[in-house]
């Protein structure tokens, strides 16, 4: 459920985002479009305020040449007659129509000539005045304040022109202005409003002739004065409305021309345009929300359809799903993959069917036990040969702690290990008290289970009752153990009846004098120590199989009489832990005892330059022979010497030991007597 | 997962947009109503304040000095009288100094609200519209009528200016004694009969008591005629050595000019009428020397008249002229009983201008009697050198 409302507010907030980037884009649409009309009005009514201020600039450059060329009527009294003058002004005002009236005053202040003609002005001194002051004070050409003509009640200006002596004096009407600007305006928007003010911002035309005539002022005008000829459009309140205005000043008189348009009506278009704009981002953002909650809904229902699938699936239905993905092309994709999903899951867990009641079939007709923990070391499965082994049903022994089988308490249970997470398989060995008392011994295999998170979830045991061989082999070592012992005796009493036979040699050998059998009694006694020896060392060993060769060698020549060399007789043992079978030992001891023997006899007569030394060596060689090699470095053995003949009784003895062993015995001197005895031994080293 | 709460999601999430849609439109409601609330609450009730004078014709400096000056004063420039009144709105008219029309203008503005009126024009265009307005609960205050209205109890009506007899007497006062002129003539425009009558009654009142002679009285119609013809050689016949000429500055310019053009040279004595710039602009050397008397000091003595002065030429770019000043004065009283609460009921603002008394004018403090009338110092002019000179 969460993971729907997460997907719904997600979707939502893409509604959301989508909405506030189309009223952002929309104000910022509105904002461009504004700035951009605002901008096109400006520059437009800038043009239009050029325009008029050009017509007017032209008008006062007209005025300027009309009174300058009445000037001349003064400077050039032999081409006008003075008497003529109100003649030549009235000429003047009837060709040019905004002279209102046009006086000429004479040095002296008064007036001189006047049109129309008006015979009580002749002679009215304008000294004082201001105009008439400012126009001498000038010299030059000088424009008065505006003011409003008390003959017609219309906006008037006076200029004046000092041309020499004299100066003349020009009443404007401005009323051709009104005309004028109705002309540019003709055909525009009748919001757009053409005004002309004087320095001080009084209105010299104005649509509203009444305000003019009341001397009324320009509203705002100093922040007009201050924008003149800006870029951007001049905002301007008077009253409670606003008008957006362009403004241009005139060089001479410093009057200002002003094109208005109403701010309200500019709202009133850039309304409509908003209007339009937001209506139409409305309905664009009422049908992406209605369309999106048709899409939402369809993906709703696209998804409660896997919902109801995974249910489906989950109950092991795994038939192919059916117009699945609401018409969606990808959601149909996932439809084509889920249904090639759904099958494969269906092959597998058919084949993991299989195999469960495979291993199912194998666990119930095993002859080993199968037992399941859980990590609590409950049971929750064991097989029918260990409902036999226990002897109770099934039933009765699922659910129950396993170690109230085991024997011994239950200080220790073979599954511990596993349960414990620290081993992944183990094997152990148990016993389990079975009904009626008895133990049976079980050696398990136990291996971890683990859930589909892949956590430990208990733990299975294949358990061999192997009750019956523990039982046997130790029977068979108890029967073993008491054979070892058996044998050990027979090998002491063997030895020990050699010493006998020894010692009773020795007794013999007191009883003679005669040095052959002397000798011979010596020989034999030292023959039979040999193979007492080899008794002896047997009953101490362990295995009484066989011996280690070395240390026989080495008790051996332990036991051989002392010799009176000097320097002393030394003994040099090289073997490779050769081990020799009771049967082989016997010979081969004989064979050693005889060698050494001899050379202690023969060997060291004279003693030699070095000191004597007799090498004992051990080996088995590469072809898997046996090599026993006695060396002495004494003076080497006489000529013609064979193991199978001779004179020499020892040579005979050796020869027929190692026919004996089935091997080759060979004598020769290499810096000394030689004896090398080769054969097949049945053991080997160790 | 829930297999049936997931099949109701696309539902759910309709449902919860169209209750959100409710819940935001509820908000805005409750939005709109309590900002409508509080902008209600909060903002204040329009006081509409009315200015009637003639704004054209030859009175027209008059009025629209008076204008300037309460505009200034009332505005929020550099100019404006101290005191805030939230909320003010003016509404200017024009009587073109005729009683028909100025009674016309009052009775437009009272049909527009307005309960307060400043009367900046003529006493004879007030003939009419005052007694409509005291009995219609309009407060009226004047910065130039000077005459006694017949038919008025004064209840609800204030003037900042002097009334007209003093100017007359002054003016003979200063004939008589100062310039010690025995025979003056008088001219005067009829077009202003009611001021032009009170202030030759109390010159004639005063001069003749003073020993003087009216050598000769000349009424004229500014709109019908000018008295220039045969003016030099009346003056002659009658030996005046002294003129007053109570008309507007347009007519005292032109009969000055005539006079100067005779080479007639007379001591011309002016009341206020006449005393805007045009006169000196239009009037030129031969209105030099003449006398005038007012109740604004025109020659700014005072630190709050030079302040007013330079703020009102750098709003409008001239001199402010008699009416301009008494004008913002009669602002600057309006403004100062408005911003103390007192609301715009005509009898509580008249009473609370009583009650506060005395205020700083431009040219000194301005006391009112209980008769409404403004009780204040008149100055005495020489116009030099084209300026008001002050001969105090």
């Amino acid at each position: 459920m969460s993971k729907a409302t997460t997907l719904t507010r997600y979707l939502a907030g893409i509604v959301a985002l989508f909405a506030v980037l189309l009223l952002s884009g929309s104000v910022f649409s509105l904002w461009t479009l504004n700035a951009t009309i605002q901008k096109s009005f400006t520059e437009l009514n800038s043009l239009s305020a050029l325009l008029v201020s050009s017509r007017l600039e032209q008008f006062f450059s007209d005025v300027r040449g009309s009174i300058s060329h009445a000037s001349r009527l003064v400077e050039k009294p032999e081409l006008y007659p003075r008497a003529q003058l109100a003649t030549y002004l009235a000429d003047m005002v009837h060709e040019h129509v905004f002279l209102d009236t046009i006086e000429i005053v004479g040095p002296d202040g008064r007036v001189l000539a006047v049109s129309p003609s008006d015979s009580g002005r002749i002679g009215i001194p304008r000294t004082g005045e201001k105009v008439y002051e400012a126009v001498k004070a000038s010299g030059d050409f000088h424009w008065s304040d505006s003011y409003i003509s008390l003959q017609d009640n219309q906006p008037a200006i006076t200029c004046g022109f000092h041309a020499g002596s004299h100066t003349i004096l020009a009443n404007l009407n401005l009323s051709w202005f009104g005309e004028f600007a109705a002309s540019i305006l003709a055909g525009s928007d009748q919001n757009v409003e053409i005004r002309l003010t004087d320095s001080n911002g009084v209105l010299i035309h104005h649509p509203e002739l009444d305000r003019v005539q009341r001397r009324e002022r320009q509203a705002d005008f100093t922040h007009i004065r201050e924008g003149v000829d800006a870029a951007h459009p001049l905002l301007i309140a008077e009253g409670d409305r606003s008008y957006l205005v362009a403004a241009r000043k005139l060089r001479e008189p410093a009057w200002y021309i002003l094109v208005l348009y109403p701010r309200d009506t500019f709202n009133a278009s850039l309304r409509w345009s908003l209007l339009s704009l937001l209506g139409l981002s409305l309905v664009s953002m009422i049908v992406g929300i209605m369309s999106w909650q048709f899409r939402l809904h369809r993906i709703t229902r696209a998804f409660t359809a896997i919902s109801i699938e995974a249910k489906r699936i989950s109950r092991g239905d795994y038939g192919q799903l059916e117009s699945f993905g609401e018409g969606f092309y990808k959601f149909e994709r996932i439809g084509d993959s889920l249904n090639t999903m759904v099958s494969a899951i269906g092959v597998r867990e058919s084949m993991l069917r299989d195999r469960e009641q495979g291993f199912r079939d194998i666990l119930e007709s095993i002859e080993l036990a199968a037992i399941t923990l859980d990590n609590d070391g409950i049971i929750k499965y064991v097989n029918p040969y260990l409902e036999r082994l226990i002897d109770l049903p099934s039933r009765e022994i699922v659910g129950k702690s396993f170690k109230a089988y085991l024997c011994g308490g239950s200080d220790h249970c073979p599954f511990e290990l596993i349960l414990g997470g620290d081993s992944p398989s183990t094997m152990e060995r148990s016993s389990i008290r079975i009904q009626g008392g008895e133990e049976r011994i079980i050696d398990w295999s136990i291996v971890r289970n683990l859930d589909a998170s892949g956590m430990l979830s208990g733990a299975t045991g294949i358990g061999h009752d192997t009750t019956e061989m523990v039982r046997a082999r130790e029977s068979v070592e108890k029967s073993l153990h008491e054979k070892d012992i058996l044998l050990r005796e027979v090998h002491h009493r063997v030895k020990n009846n050699l010493q006998v036979i020894t010692s009773l040699l020795s007794l013999q050998q007191a009883d003679t004098e005669n040095q052959m059998v002397l000798g011979a009694l010596v020989d034999a006694s030292s023959r039979i120590q040999s193979i007492a020896l080899v008794h002896e060392l047997l009953y101490d060993s362990d295995d009484f199989g066989d011996l280690d060769f070395r240390k026989y060698a080495e008790s051996l020549t332990g036991h051989l009489p002392a010799t009176q060399l000097e320097p002393p007789l030394r003994y040099k043992f090289n073997f490779d832990q050769l081990r020799l079978s009771l049967t082989e030992a016997v010979p081969c001891g004989l064979i050693l005892n005889e060698a050494i023997t001899n050379s202690i006899k023969h060997a060291f007569q004279p003693v030699p330059d070095s000191a004597p030394c007799i090498e004992i060596s051990g080996s088995v060689r590469e072809d898997g022979m046996t090599r026993i090699e006695i060396r002495d470095n004494g003076c080497g053995m006489g000529e013609s010497i064979d193991a199978a003949g001779g004179s020499h009784l020892g040579l005979t003895i050796m020869g027929g030991l190692a026919d004996q062993l089935h091997g080759s015995i060979r004598f020769y001197n290499d810096g000394g007597a030689v004896v090398e005895l080769v054969f097949r031994s049945s053991i080997g080293t160790l | 997962m829930n297999e049936g709460k997931l099949m109701a999601e696309g539902s759910d999430w309709g449902e919860a947009m169209k209750q959100g849609i409710r819940i935001l439109s509820k908000g805005l409601q409750l939005w709109l109503i309590l900002a409508i609330t509080i902008l209600a609450s909060c903002a204040p009730k329009p006081v509409h304040i009315g200015f009637v004078g003639p704004l054209t014709g030859s009175s027209a400096p008059i009025g629209l000095g008076g204008r300037n000056g309460f505009l200034m004063a009332l505005g929020d420039g550099p100019g404006a009288a101290p005191g805030k009144v939230p909320g003010m709105t003016l509404v200017v008219k024009d009587d073109h100094n005729e009683p028909e029309t100025c009674l016309e203008t009052l009775k437009e503005l009272k049909a527009e609200g307005c309960s307060i009126v400043i009367l900046g024009t003529t006493s004879r265009a007030a003939t009419l519209a005052l007694p409509w307005a005291m009995k219609n609960d309009m407060f009226v205050i004047s910065p130039t009528i000077s005459t006694t209205v017949p038919g008025i109890d004064n209840s609800l009506f204030m003037r900042i200016n002097v009334r007209s007899s003093s100017y007359g007497s002054t003016l003979a006062r200063l004939a008589m004694d100062r310039y010690g002129k025995g025979r003056v003539a008088v001219l005067s425009d009829m077009v202003n009969a009611d001021y032009v009558q009170s202030i030759v009654e109390g010159f004639t009142t005063a001069y003749t008591g003073l020993g003087g002679i009216i050598s000769f009285s000349g009424p004229f119609n500014s709109r019908t005629g000018r008295p220039t013809d045969g003016l030099q050689q009346t003056l002659l016949d009658n030996q005046s050595d002294g003129l007053l000429i109570v008309a507007a500055s347009t007519e005292v310019a032109l009969i000055a000019k005539e006079l100067e053009k005779g080479g007639t040279k007379i001591q011309l004595f002016l009341p206020p009428w006449p005393l805007t710039l045009d006169l000196l602009e239009n009037g030129g050397t031969a209105v030099e020397g003449a006398v005038a008397v007012s109740a604004a000091d025109l020659s700014f003595r005072t630190q709050a008249g030079k302040k007013f002065k330079a703020d009102y030429m750098q709003e409008y770019g001239e001199t402010p002229s008699f009416t301009a000043m008494l004008g913002y004065e009669t602002s600057q009283v309006l403004r100062s009983a408005l911003s103390t609460g007192a609301g715009t009921q005509p009898q509580q603002l008249r009473e609370k201008i009583l009650q506060i008394g005395a205020f700083d004018g431009i040219q000194g403090p301005i006391r009112f009697a209980p008769d409404g009338n403004a009780e204040r110092d008149i100055f005495l002019y020489k116009i030099k050198n084209g300026t008001f000179e002050s001969i105090d």
